[in-house]
């Protein structure tokens, strides 16, 4: 078989997906490849013979002419990059490369053109510098900081916001390291999950401090991504959101409400001022009567009657500081005591010794039933405070009554603790069960319920993942608490 | 002798006014529920009673609908509250607080004449 030159020539011409096309001194076609052809919508054969003006508008043969007209002044190939309308409308970029064509006998012949659709790798490009515009803008200005380091902690970059969270500006981060802006006490835990890094991806979220420029901790969150690079170099990036605020938020919806339970107790403690007073005045009439008895029998020399009336101060001195006691205990901010394991029963004794008084003074009988004496993990304080809110309620809803009573029903099953408290009162209208733990709602007088016990109530147990509600099933009106058993 | 019955579930201030107030002029009658006190009022002429508020079987004035009293006793009413209903206090020639002095509750029962109607300030 043998070989033609001329027809590989060819066949290599027109396997090349460029467009390939060479116009005379005239701008006539005098080739082209299949690529070329194609895109204009013609045959080879149909191209040649014919100029630019035959197959574009004229405003694009005017343009590809004056290129054309510029090679060949310039006697050097010229390269650019156009946009270019089809015949079939078809819009592209091209990056075209156009050559005079010299031949060292006969001089210039022409023009040969070479164009490549650039179109999508201009779309590519561009969109990635638009993406790197759009990242690098959301890096520099992002209300959240970045920081990059390698796994020995350098940093290596960090974007503005990081730098406003630790106080260095961006000299000073060139050298600095990851553990410089750890806390001694959170070090090793540190060092830990770092170790556990052992493949990349998200971590985290991380609850942290770093160490402010000027020398205090800020608590910070962050979530951790760990890339490893093309050489197999791991690194971390880390986004970091300075907790700050959100801190002195949290901290300032503490002490707020650390306040309302305060205040609800102490609005408890109003409401117990009467009966309180009631067994506080009945000792003190006994002590004072007797203190006065023991001077006349001491006058008259009655000796022997005198034990018995210094045993009557010493009972009425125990029953009054028990009650103070109780009292100062009820009212002392339960932010102090830490939760504990406490015995249910404990705390239903306590609640039940600072009621008793108004239950006695109204003619409301108080029963108790307390069958479990299970442990809960709990702020002791602030479980008496929901139970006697809830005696309270119940107290001033059976005053009203034929029947006045009140039960308290301490139960315990395998995983909780209830305290069940039922009054003899009128229940509670379907109308209302919607907004009983509603702060400020209160279906009693004017000042004599302030509306927030059962909010404060209710906020408490949650806090210590209990429940509380209202038995809806129950023929009386019952509440029930419930927590969580230790053990 | 003047007869004097004193009211009140506190068993150890019974015992110590009955002490304290006893002599040859005056007799006190103790009790410390409703029913005695209303029984031997019936069979008994009662010169000055003295009324705890609040007992377990109820309150001072209901206590005294119950009495069967001449018009020339003396009624007292005798509470640890801080506070007791104005019309009720009108239904007593007096209210002793307590803690009460002794003093005074002696002057209370040595002017047996002791008619004027309180107000609350008199508590």
């Amino acid at each position: 078989m043998s070989f033609n030159k001329g027809d590989f020539l060819d066949c290599l011409i027109d396997s090349i997906p460029d467009l390939i096309s060479f116009k005379d001194n005239d701008g006539v076609y005098q080739a082209c490849n299949e690529a070329f052809a194609r895109f204009i919508a013609r045959k080879k054969e149909d191209v040649i013979g014919h100029t630019d003006y035959d197959f574009f508008s004229k405003e694009l043969a005017d343009f590809l002419r004056s290129n054309d007209a510029k090679t060949i002044q310039l006697g050097k190939a010229i390269r650019n990059d156009e946009w270019v309308t089809y015949p079939n409308g078809l819009r592209m970029m091209l990056d075209t490369l156009k050559t005079p064509l010299n031949d060292p006998k006969v001089g210039l012949m022409g023009v040969l053109g070479i164009s490549r659709d650039i179109t999508e790798k201009n779309r590519v490009e561009k969109a990635y510098l638009s993406g790197q515009q759009k990242i690098s803008l959301l890096f520099e200005h992002a209300p959240i900081g970045f920081a990059f380091c390698n796994m020995d902690g350098k940093l290596l970059e960090v974007n503005n916001h990081f730098l406003a969270i630790i106080g260095h500006t961006a000299d000073e981060i060139n050298g600095l390291t990851y553990w410089e802006l750890m806390p001694d006490h959170l070090k090793d835990d540190e060092e830990a999950q770092i170790q556990n890094i052992n493949k990349t991806g998200p971590y985290g979220p991380f609850f942290k401090e770093y160490i402010h420029k000027d020398g205090y901790f800020v608590p910070v969150q962050i979530n951790c991504f760990v890339v490893e690079d093309y050489d197999g170099v791991k690194g971390i990036w880390s986004v970091v959101q300075d907790l700050t605020e959100q801190k002195k938020i949290e901290e300032e919806v503490e002490i707020v409400k650390a306040k309302a339970i305060q205040a609800s107790k102490l609005a408890t403690l109003g409401e117990m001022a009467a009966g309180v007073a009631h067994e506080i005045n009945n000792p003190l009439a006994i002590i004072g009567s007797a203190c006065t008895l023991i001077e006349k029998l001491l006058a008259e020399g009655r000796y022997d009657e005198i034990p018995r009336k210094l045993h009557m101060i010493e009972d009425s001195v125990h029953r009054t500081s028990k009650i103070v006691d109780g009292l100062k205990k009820f009212s002392r901010s339960a932010e102090l005591d830490e939760r504990r394991n406490t015995s249910i029963k404990d705390i239903v004794e306590n609640s039940l010794q600072l009621v008793i008084a108004n239950f006695t003074r109204l003619n409301i009988k108080l029963r108790s039933e307390i069958s479990s004496d299970a442990l809960a993990y709990c702020n002791q304080l602030e479980i008496e405070q929901v139970l006697v809110n809830l005696i309270h309620n119940a107290r001033d809803a059976a005053k009203t009554g034929q029947e006045k009573w009140v039960e308290l029903h301490c139960y315990d099953t395998e995983q909780h603790i209830f305290v069940s408290v039922k009054d003899s009162g009128a229940g509670i209208s379907k109308s209302h069960l919607n907004e009983i733990f509603n702060p400020f709602f209160t279906t009693k007088p004017v000042g004599e319920g302030t509306g927030l016990g059962l909010s404060i109530s209710l906020g408490i147990v949650k806090d210590h993942n209990g429940a509380l509600y209202y038995e809806e099933e129950s023929e009386n009106t019952t509440f029930v608490l419930r927590l969580n058993r230790v053990g | 002798m003047k007869s004097i019955i004193y009211i009140d579930d506190e068993n150890d201030l019974l015992e110590l006014f009955s002490d304290l107030f006893s002599n040859d002029q005056r007799k006190i009658h103790c009790f410390n529920n409703h029913q005695d006190a209303i029984s031997f009022s019936r069979n008994n002429t009662v010169d000055m009673i003295l009324i705890d508020y609040r007992m377990p079987d109820g309150t001072a004035d209901q206590l005294l609908k119950k009495l069967e009293l001449s018009d020339n006793t003396v009624v007292l009413m005798i509470t640890g509250e801080m506070e007791v209903d104005q019309d009720i206090c009108e239904l007593f020639h007096g209210i002793i607080k307590k803690p009460f002095t002794v003093g005074k509750l002696e002057s209370y029962l040595t002017s047996l004449s002791f008619l004027a109607r309180p107000t609350q300030d008199d508590l």
